[in-house]
């Protein structure tokens, strides 16, 4: 008869398994670190890669991420999944890319575009657009969003479009649930303004 | 449809993800479109995430591209050669280089800047006139601090008092 309680289940093996890999990586097995990097940098490069505007600058994050991970694996002490901690290094060198970004340039709505109306509302219509001018609308999009203080950017791309729940997002970024669902529900507020500074498409 | 169920419509996992509809409009079925249509609020949050979602994307590539550990490692290799070359410089351990013996005697002579400090407080004529210890005075003008500071770390502990001070250069001179 098989005995459940001595059988683990496969999230329970994986763990274990990973717990062994990050333990040998953190006591300078370099093929475990290298296998880490293997497991987690497609994940931590989705992330970077909604925050930066070329593949180049998603892949200097994932860099510096595993670089950062690389130092501080010798003093990691294990208070929850390796994918939450990695997942924190991650935002937070996203974080920093975001305010780097926001010291360099301010912009308004009238200064990134003619009709600036246009292509939100054609995004909206559901309307295809052509490769320049769907290009065109993303980075009008991006200039917009770099006016939302990093953190909340942080919060509703890990809540609304990476679909993560107010607990993963707070694991990810080394806050409470509450507090995660406050700033949500108020980025989401800046949000819904910084749409409405939007004008509506001139006919 | 009800306002709750549209926005569990419009977010989710990977909400933009591109075997879906892509952002905006494009995504929603018809009723979700007709409640967006009816009720201003919702149609503010599809437009707010319409904007994020293009603001955002998650590009078409799954990963970093080909060569990344590569790369990460010949960083790695920089990095801890670096670190080498930075532990091998003998001002990295300045304390290790004049010997554990020195350690007690530098506990001591900071624990006599402590007691003089406090020697100071006791005997001082009174608070200084804004009612507290000037403690950049005191520190200034303390003598073994001085000394200290001017790199004699062991030798001048043993002398016979920390009290006399050693008399400042040319006072012979002006003596005679």
């Amino acid at each position: 008869m098989r005995d459940a309680a001595a059988d683990p289940g496969p999230a329970e093996r994986g763990g274990a398994e990973e717990a062994l890999l990050v333990a040998r990586a953190a006591a300078g097995d370099a093929p475990a670190f290298d296998d880490l990097v293997r497991r987690f940098k497609d994940r931590v490069f989705r992330l970077a890669r909604r925050f930066v505007r070329s593949h180049e600058d998603a892949e200097e994050i994932v860099q510096e991420v595993f670089l950062k991970v690389h130092r501080s694996l010798p003093g990691y002490r294990a208070g929850g999944p390796f994918e939450h901690w990695i997942l924190r290094v991650a935002t937070n060198a996203c974080r920093d890319a975001l305010r780097r970004r926001r010291r360099r340039a301010e912009v308004t709505v009238s200064q990134i575009a003619d009709n600036p109306g246009a292509w939100l509302d054609a995004a909206l219509s559901g309307a295809s657009l052509d490769a320049a001018r769907a290009e065109a609308a993303r980075l009008l999009a991006a200039d917009l969003l770099d006016l939302l203080p990093p953190k909340d950017r942080i919060v509703l791309v890990l809540m609304d479009l990476e679909g993560m729940s107010a607990a993963e997002v707070a694991a990810a970024t080394g806050s409470t649930r509450a507090a995660v669902k406050v700033r949500a529900m108020r980025a989401r507020r800046s949000l819904r303004r910084l749409a409405e500074r939007v004008p509506r498409r001139r006919t | 449809m009800d306002c709750r169920a549209f926005r569990a419509r419009l977010r989710g996992p990977a909400a933009d993800a591109p075997d879906r509809t892509g952002p905006g409009a494009g995504r929603l079925d018809e009723a979700a479109r007709r409640h967006a249509a009816a009720c201003p609020k919702c149609a503010a949050d599809l437009r707010a995430f319409t904007l994020l979602a293009l603001g955002s994307p998650a590009g078409a590539a799954p990963g970093p591209g080909p060569g990344f550990e590569e790369r990460l490692r010949a960083r790695l290799a920089s990095e801890a050669a670096r670190a080498g070359a930075g532990a091998a410089r003998p001002e990295a351990s300045w304390l290790d280089a004049i010997g554990w013996l020195a350690r007690p005697a530098l506990g001591m002579a900071a624990a006599l800047v402590v007691a003089s400090a406090g020697l100071y407080v006791w005997v001082a004529p009174g608070p200084s006139p804004s009612g507290s210890v000037d403690l950049a005075q005191m520190v200034e003008g303390d003598p073994v601090l001085d000394r200290l500071l001017a790199g004699e770390t062991v030798g001048f502990l043993a002398s016979p008092s920390l009290d006399e001070e050693a008399p400042p250069a040319g006072a012979a001179e002006e003596e005679r």
